[in-house]
């Protein structure tokens, strides 16, 4: 008998001796099972008894005694937010190396139709010019 | 907790609307002729350019629809060299002018001159 066929053998004496148990024992099951997912954190436990849903309790309606806030919301929020970051990161990506300041727009539009070249406002020479005017 | 959640949403979803506003800054096609024949220099640039650049050379070009002849060629003639800068750059060109500005005409017109000095003793040495 190989190792396969070793495991189905297993299974089907377990699930034939399912039907055995005596309602204590699926009583201190059940119990064990609640106590391993009530130290869960909240969303871990409510996807897995989405997916294993017991027939008798269902953890997606609170469990950590929240306000009905539900989980598909909570997923549906977080997903705003990430977005929300990222269009802020975006933004400031964009906007960073100038802002629409229409003072500075003024100041840069004199200069650039003024008489002096852009490099001559670039001259440091012209400090010392200044500074001695 | 549904509260500040929302509030968030909302903040959020301003500033996304700001971003895609000022994504959606005209291509050069896009332009009218007014104002390409103000940024004609940037032409070949203009598509690549950041958005926010191209948002604020619009704003000074539509602020100042009639320049003299004499100010669009400066114009032209400076406006590569100004968007090649950075920030930095600006920001001391900038605080410059304002110093100059601030003086009287005889002493701006005097200081502009000993730069051209200033200038022709350099090209003259090369």
């Amino acid at each position: 008998m190989n190792e396969q066929e070793l495991g189905q053998k297993v299974a089907r004496l377990l699930n034939a001796s399912l039907d055995d148990l005596d309602q204590d024992t699926l009583d201190r099951l059940k119990a064990a099972r609640m106590k391993v997912l009530e130290s869960t954190p909240h969303t871990v436990a409510a996807a897995v008894m989405d997916n294993v849903h017991t027939g008798t309790v269902s953890v997606l309606q609170g469990g950590d005694g929240d306000d009905g806030w539900n989980y598909s919301t909570r997923k549906l929020v977080s997903l705003i937010l990430l977005l929300l970051a990222l269009a802020g990161v975006f933004y400031w990506q964009t906007t960073r190396f100038d802002t629409s300041d229409t003072d500075e727009d003024e100041v840069d539009m004199l200069l650039l139709v003024d008489d002096l070249p852009v490099d001559a406002y670039l001259d440091d020479e012209m400090d010392t010019w200044l500074n001695h005017s | 907790m549904a509260k500040p959640l929302l509030t968030a949403a909302w903040f959020g979803l301003i500033i996304g609307m700001h971003t895609l506003s000022a994504y959606g800054q005209p291509v050069w096609g896009d332009l009218d002729g007014r104002q390409k024949e103000a940024l004609a220099p940037l032409e070949q640039d203009w598509d690549r350019m950041e958005p926010a650049r191209r948002k604020k050379w619009l704003g000074m070009v539509n602020r100042h629809p009639d320049m003299t002849p004499e100010k669009k060629e400066r114009f032209h003639s400076h406006v590569r060299d100004w968007d090649s800068l950075t920030p930095e750059q600006r920001r001391s060109a900038r605080d410059r002018y304002r110093k100059i500005d601030r003086l009287p005409p005889e002493k701006r017109h005097e200081i502009k001159q000993r730069w051209h000095n200033h200038r022709q003793q350099i090209t003259g040495a090369d």
